[in-house]
């Protein structure tokens, strides 16, 4: 889930990534490049460029695809713009730069957001040892996490 | 299916009726959501089956179609058109999901062609009474022959571009007007088959995502017409009468085939055609995979006693 | 084996298969009440008690549904047993009568919860899926008895989403099959079909909540004890599309049969069933675990059926 992968059939593509998103970002233009792809790039330094990014978001044309790596917390922010502007999930990908993700509890149901490459990984809720799926949830916009005696 | 009774017959254009249904005892019938249609059964010994889209649900609980009348059909139009009065008698599915409006969509366009106006009425009404924006393009080939006109003109002043092909000073609707609109509009294409092809995949080039892009396709009932044929298997030729079912004579033939719904719609029976020409009468698989030689044998069949169905089992 | 039992596999079935297996029930009530009526509904109740927040979940577009399926499954309970159920509609919902629990409540039409007030009287699992921009999406559920996943964290999920851990399902396109059949569905023709699993000891409650707590149970089956523990879990799912909303209820009703229970010509057509599933689906299905001691009381049991008597 660290990368993106290139959508044909859109007209045209939008690329979101702050600092930490550097990476995949760098690795899809070239597919984009690649492709002979129409792109556009915005780069999102910090959680104040919300507004801006929305509305940037909402006034493109159709058959654009959004690409976005950014922190958790404004990914999050981004996703629920996209989708009241009406994006549907095929038109959007999304990767949490950095380590950080929501997790959901599936014992306690609270969300935590957690640094994912330091396990062990616990809810913040219900304080158990979680094992982290690659299943996320739009709705809750979080990530399963089960107990790991259960496996 | 329901039994129900037509309780009024009105003129909507010299080529258009409009039959109001109602419950045979007069019970409501159950709302309808904007976009879907009824399978109705009428005539003698309810010969005649057509699917036809729900224009309007009355203050007494009945529904309302439209029926264009056409000289290519195969009948069914001309029997409600002919034959059909008020007090007759009829059968009538329950609603089914034609073109439910899209949930996520901020700005829903219309576009219509002939009779392909029915669904839409429905919609607009319900984009109107949510407040979400939507648009209807509607092309009729003229102000006299358009359905549904001036209902149209008064309840979506603004919202409404007819386009009237055989008047004087003609407009025309084109495919470069989906080129305008921003992401999250979804758009729905009804009319005549030639018509939605075209639409479907100028959307689609226009950047229309597949899910964002509605149209409907109505297919012909299942009992009507059936031929015998032939069909041939790597055990033998045979032949089918036109009353005998399909799978039941594969199955009979020793061909262990897995089976479940019977009637066209849970696609398990799937075989794999090679030659010869399928009647197919199921809504599930798609005209892809009809032209890569599959069908479903529980409702679909051959058409020919001179060229045989070849099956690969 | 009980006779309400619904027994998942056709006669001539040997091997494990992937297929649409729904079959049409015109006519039949998406619910059935058995002898288990009391016990599990006073479970039901137990369970939401406790855990309010994993039985009982909607999003605020399924209220009007809600109120369609709870009306058609009222309606079901009276069909089913006129003596014991009754209903009166009246402008803006309807009060169920239950002389088994000597009970009478209302649902209102706007209530937002009409799904949760219907499910406290029947036994099945109630889910309510929707259709959205043309595709499936499950949007409300009173669900006490999931087997293996979460109410909660499914919620609002696409159709294939939620089934992607299920090994074999995108198998030949299988899975968007699936959703096209159930986007074709239609409210004149219910449909049915049978899921089974095995599960060691015979507790409804498989939910992911407590997983913990009920997959413990695996490591105790032994050759001994495998008869009466293991047990061949059941679901009958029933489907139907509600015609005013055109939603889709999807019930399930959740049989255990202990193996013990199954006479011989049964056992071998298990045994032989086990032995053809892929290693995925068997640890799917949570068989994996104890599929030694399983599979050694399952050829005792054969090889003593096969002794002439
Ligand atoms: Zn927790």
């Amino acid at each position: 889930m660290n990368s993106f992968h290139f959508a044909a059939g859109h007209l045209r593509y939008l690329l979101i990534f702050d600092s930490k998103g550097a990476e995949p970002a760098a690795s899809l233009r070239n597919s984009l490049i690649n492709e002979g792809a129409e792109f556009k790039e915005l780069y999102a330094g910090s959680g104040r460029d919300l507004k801006w990014i929305s509305e940037e978001i909402s006034s493109q044309k159709n058959g654009t695809c959004l690409y976005a790596a950014l922190e958790t917390g404004l990914l999050e922010k981004l996703e629920t713009a996209a989708v009241c502007a009406g994006y549907l999930p095929e038109e959007i990908q999304f990767i949490p730069s950095g380590s950080r993700r929501r997790i959901f509890c599936a014992h306690c149901h609270h969300i935590s957001i957690t640094d994912c490459e330091n396990p062990p990984v616990q809810c913040s809720s219900c304080g158990r040892y979680l094992k982290v799926s690659g299943s996320r949830s739009g709705y809750w916009q979080a990530y399963l996490a089960v107990d790991r005696e259960a496996f | 299916m329901i039994s129900a009774v037509i309780k009024e017959v009105i003129c909507e254009t010299a080529t258009v009726k409009r039959f109001r249904i109602g419950d045979i005892k007069g019970r409501p019938l159950v709302k309808f959501t904007p976009g879907a249609h009824l399978v109705t059964e009428i005539g003698s010994s309810k010969k005649w089956v057509r699917p036809y889209s729900i224009v309007r649900y009355t203050r007494d609980g009945s529904y309302e179609i439209a029926v264009l009348k056409t000289e290519r059909s195969r009948g069914g139009s001309r029997y409600w058109h002919e034959k059909v009065r008020k007090g007759d008698g009829l059968k009538i599915s329950l609603p089914r999901n034609g073109m439910k409006p899209s949930f996520s969509a901020r700005h829903h366009v219309f576009l219509a062609a002939g009779i392909g106006i029915t669904p839409i009425i429905g919609m607009a009404r319900w984009c109107k009474e949510r407040g979400i924006g939507f648009e209807l393009h509607y092309t009729a080939r003229t102000k006299a022959q358009c359905a549904f006109y001036s209902h149209l003109k008064t309840n979506f002043p603004g919202q409404c571009h007819f386009y009237f092909t055989r008047e004087t000073a003609a407009e025309r609707l084109t495919p470069e007007l989906l080129y305008q609109y921003r992401t999250g509009t979804a758009v729905y294409i009804c009319g005549p088959p030639a018509f939605n092809h075209q639409y479907k995949a100028a959307a689609l080039a226009a950047g229309f995502p597949d899910r964002a892009v509605y149209t409907e396709m109505f297919v012909p009932p299942s009992s009507e017409g059936r031929k015998p044929f032939v069909f041939s298997t790597s055990h033998g030729s045979y032949r089918a009468g036109a009353e005998e079912n399909f799978l039941d004579l594969l199955l009979e033939k020793g061909f262990q085939i897995p089976y479940s719904c019977r009637s066209g719609q849970c696609g398990t029976c799937e075989i794999s055609v090679k030659g010869g020409e399928v009647d197919h009468r199921d809504q599930f698989l798609t005209a892809e995979e009809k032209m890569e030689g599959r069908m479903l044998p529980c409702v679909s069949r051959g058409k020919s006693i001179t060229f045989p169905l070849i099956i690969e089992l | 084996m009980k006779s309400s039992f619904p027994y998942p596999f056709s006669k001539e079935q040997r091997t494990y298969s992937y297929s649409n297996d729904a079959y049409p029930i015109t006519g039949k009530p998406c619910i059935e009440v058995n002898d288990s009526y009391i016990e599990e509904i006073s479970y039901k109740r137990q369970l939401i008690k406790e855990q309010p927040g994993r039985c009982f979940r909607s999003l605020p577009h399924t209220h009007e549904a809600q109120y369609e399926a709870a009306k058609l499954t009222a309606e079901h309970l009276v069909n089913v047993s006129e003596e014991e159920f009754s209903i009166d509609v009246t402008t803006g919902g309807f009060t169920l009568y239950n002389s088994i629990l000597n009970e009478q409540v209302s649902v209102e039409e706007f209530s937002g919860d009409a799904l949760r007030v219907i499910g406290d009287h029947v036994q099945e699992d109630l889910i309510l899926m929707t259709e959205r921009d043309q595709d499936i999406y499950m949007d409300a559920g009173y669900v006490c008895f999931p087997a293996g996943w979460s109410l909660t964290f499914n919620l609002g999920m696409p159709f294939l989403q939620i089934h992607e851990p299920v090994p074999g399902f995108t198998h030949q396109g299988l899975d968007r099959r699936i959703l096209r059949f159930l986007r074709g569905l239609h409210a004149d023709t219910p449909y049915e079909r049978l899921n089974w699993s095995l599960s060691a000891g015979r507790r409804l409650d498989h939910s992911l909540e407590t997983i913990t707590e009920w997959k413990r149970e695996r490591q105790l089956v032994s050759p001994d004890n495998a008869g009466n523990k293991v047990q061949l879990r059941v679901e009958r799912q029933r489907l139907f599309r509600l015609p005013e909303t055109q939603a889709i209820l999807f019930t399930i009703h959740t049989h255990h049969c202990a193996l013990d229970e199954l006479d011989y010509p049964l056992v071998e057509q298990l045994y032989k069933i086990l032995e053809s599933m892929p290693r995925d689906i068997l640890k799917y299905k949570g068989v994996s675990e104890y599929e030694e001691p399983l599979k050694e009381y399952l050829e005792r049991k054969l090889d003593y059926g096969r002794e002439p008597s």
